[in-house]
C-alpha cells in the first residue's frame, strides 16, 4: 500500500468560522513532509483530524485504509512538548512505556517483551543513559527525543508531529533532524510547524496551510502559493528553490 | 499517646485517621499532578446537598452524600465535556447550587439538626463503628479501581490527547476519576468536614511531590504524611481541647511551611 493516509476534500469549522477549507492530502510510504503555515492556519486542526480527534464537517479521511479512530493504533503521534507539565512525577522509562499500550490493550500490565522494546527504541534515539531520570529534569531537545521514543514503542507506521521545537541550540538542533532522517529510512515522518526555516532544510516534501493547502507533491512552492499563505513577505522563500 | 487508646472513640478516630491518610494520598496525588483541586473543591461543597437530602429523608447521611457527590462529579464532568458550559463555571454552579439544596432540605427537617456542624467541619471524635465499615468498603473500592486503571490514568493525567490516539478512553476515565474524587470526599467528610476536605486531599500529596519523581512513591510518602498530620492533629486537639478537624488541618499546613523550608536535593 503505498497511500498512508488519504485526506479527500476536507473541510472543518468551529462554529461559523471555517479553518480549513476543502484541504486534499495524500502522506505516501516514504514521505518526509513539512506542515508549514502561519499560527491560526488550522495546522493543529489538520492533524487533529488526521488523529480522529476531530470529525471533519465535511470530507473523508482514511489512515491505513480504516477510519481514522481505528487507523491512529498505526500513528505515532508526537504532540508539542508544550503541552506535558514540567514537573509531572515520572522517569523517562515510565514515559516510554506508556507507548506499548495500544498493541497489547490498556489494561495489560508490563511485559518484559514490553521492556525490552523501551530499551531498544530508548537506544535509538540515544536516550537510553537517561532510561531511570525524571522526565522535569531533562532539557527541551531530550524531552523531545524520549517522546519519540515513545511514540516509536508502538512499532507505528507513521510519525506525526506538532511543532517540534528541538531547542535553540544549532547542533542539538541538527542531531534532532538527522535523528528524523534516519527514521525516515523506514517509516513515513510528518511535521506540522509554523516555522519554516527550521524544517525545510530537512524535509523531502512541503505542504502550506493557511485555510486552504498548498501542495505539489513536491519540496517546490509556487511564489503564488506561497504569497497566498503567508501574504507578501518574500524573504522566507531564500529558504526555498522555487518551482 | 498510648492512653489515649484505651477509649473506644480514640481507636475510632486513629483508625478513620488512617483511612482517610490512604484514600488522600492516593487520590490526592492524582489530584495535585492534574490539578484537579478546584473541582474537588466544588464536589465536596455540593455534596453538602446529599447531606441535607439525608437528614430530611432520616436515612444516615453518608447514603445521601455518595449519589449526590457522585451525581455532582458526573454533572461537572459531562456537561463540559459536551462544552454546554466551561468546567470552571459548572464548578462555581454545582458548588453554590449543592450547599443550597442542602439548607433548604435541613429548613424543612422537623427539629434541631445537633450533627450539622460535624459535617461541616469534621467530628473525628464520634465516628461510630458502623461508619468506619463503609469508610473501609468505599476506601477498598477506590484502591482496587487506581490499581486496574493506573496505567491509563497516568497516561491521561500526564497528556490527555496522546493519550487518547493511544487508544485510551480519555473522555471515560476522566469520568471515572471524578467519581473516585467523589468517593474521596464521601471518606473524608466525617474526619476533617467538607470545608476542610480540600486540605486533606492537597497538602500531603503536595509536600510529597518535593520529594519523589515517582508517582507511586509519592503515593506512599503522601500516606505516610496524611497519618503524620492526623495524629499528630487528633493528639493536640485532645490535649489542648481543641477543635479536632481545624487542629489536623492546622497542622498539616505547618508541615507544608516546613517542607517548603527545608532544602531539598533535585
Amino acid at each position: 500500500m503505498d497511500t498512508c493516509v488519504a485526506v479527500q476534500n476536507v473541510s472543518f469549522s468551529y462554529g461559523n468560522v471555517q479553518v480549513i477549507h476543502n484541504v486534499n492530502l495524500d502522506i505516501k510510504e516514504k514521505d518526509f513532509l513539512g506542515i508549514i503555515g502561519p499560527n491560526g492556519g488550522g495546522k493543529t486542526t489538520l492533524l487533529k483530524i488526521i488523529l480522529g480527534l476531530l470529525k471533519p464537517t465535511q470530507g473523508d479521511v482514511t489512515v491505513f485504509g480504516q477510519s481514522p479512530v481505528e487507523g491512529r493504533r498505526e500513528i505515532g503521534y508526537i504532540p508539542q512538548i508544550m503541552n506535558f507539565d514540567r514537573n509531572f512525577p515520572i522517569s523517562v522509562r515510565d514515559v516510554v512505556l506508556m507507548g506499548c499500550m495500544p498493541r497489547r490493550g490498556i489494561m495489560k500490565r508490563c511485559t518484559s517483551q514490553c521492556y525490552n522494546q523501551s530499551t531498544e527504541v530508548l537506544k535509538s534515539v540515544d536516550m537510553l543513559n537517561y532510561a531511570d531520570h525524571p522526565m522535569g529534569q531533562l532539557s527541551q531537545g531530550q524531552q523531545q527525543r524520549v517522546f519519540i521514543a515513545r511514540a516509536l514503542a508502538g512499532n507505528p507506521k507513521l510519525l506525526l508531529m506538532d511543532e517540534p521545537t528541538a531547542s535553540v541550540d544549532p547542533t542539538i538542533q541538527s542531531n534532532f533532524y538527522s535523528l528524523l532522517v534516519k527514521l525516515n529510512k523506514d517509516i513515513p515522518v510528518v511535521l506540522v510547524s509554523h516555522d519554516i526555516g527550521v524544517i525545510s532544510a530537512y524535509v523531502t516534501k512541503i505542504a502550506c496551510l493557511n485555510r486552504e493547502l498548498y501542495y505539489h507533491d513536491a519540496k517546490e512552492i509556487t511564489e503564488e502559493d506561497f504569497q497566498k499563505v503567508y501574504g507578501a513577505s518574500h524573504r522566507f522563500l531564500k529558504e526555498h528553490k522555487h518551482g | 499517646m498510648v492512653e489515649l487508646l484505651q477509649f473506644e472513640f480514640m481507636q475510632n478516630a486513629f483508625l478513620a485517621a488512617i483511612l482517610t491518610s490512604i484514600v488522600c494520598g492516593v487520590i490526592g496525588s492524582f489530584v495535585v499532578i492534574r490539578r484537579l483541586v478546584f473541582i474537588s473543591s466544588g464536589i465536596a461543597h455540593a455534596a453538602f446537598g446529599g447531606i441535607g437530602i439525608g437528614y430530611y429523608l432520616g436515612i444516615n447521611p453518608l447514603l445521601g452524600i455518595l449519589p449526590f457527590s457522585l451525581l455532582s462529579a458526573l454533572g461537572i464532568g459531562v456537561i463540559s465535556q459536551r462544552k454546554w458550559a466551561s468546567e470552571d463555571s459548572l464548578i462555581g454552579i454545582f458548588w453554590a447550587v449543592g450547599m443550597s439544596i442542602g439548607v433548604i432540605f435541613i429548613g424543612l427537617t422537623p427539629g434541631y439538626a445537633p450533627d450539622l456542624f460535624s459535617y461541616l467541619f469534621g467530628s473525628i471524635l464520634t465516628v461510630p463503628r458502623s461508619d468506619l465499615f463503609v469508610m473501609s468498603g468505599l476506601c477498598v473500592s477506590v484502591l482496587l479501581v487506581v490499581y486496574a486503571f493506573y496505567r491509563p490514568f497516568v497516561a491521561m493525567c500526564f497528556e490527555e490527547e496522546s493519550a487518547q490516539v493511544l487508544g485510551i478512553p480519555v473522555g471515560i476515565l476522566y469520568l471515572v476519576l471524578l467519581c473516585l474524587i467523589a468517593v474521596a470526599v464521601v471518606i473524608m467528610v466525617r474526619i476533617v468536614g467538607i470545608v476542610l476536605v480540600i486540605a486533606l486531599l492537597t497538602i500531603p500529596a503536595t509536600i510529597a511531590r518535593q520529594y519523589t519523581h515517582n508517582l507511586k512513591r509519592m503515593m506512599l510518602l503522601a500516606i505516610a504524611i496524611g497519618i503524620g498530620c492526623t495524629f499528630g492533629g487528633l493528639y493536640l486537639s485532645y490535649k489542648f481541647d481543641l477543635a479536632s478537624g481545624a487542629t489536623i488541618i492546622v497542622v498539616s499546613g505547618l508541615a507544608f511551611i516546613m517542607s517548603v523550608l527545608v532544602p531539598k536535593k533535585g
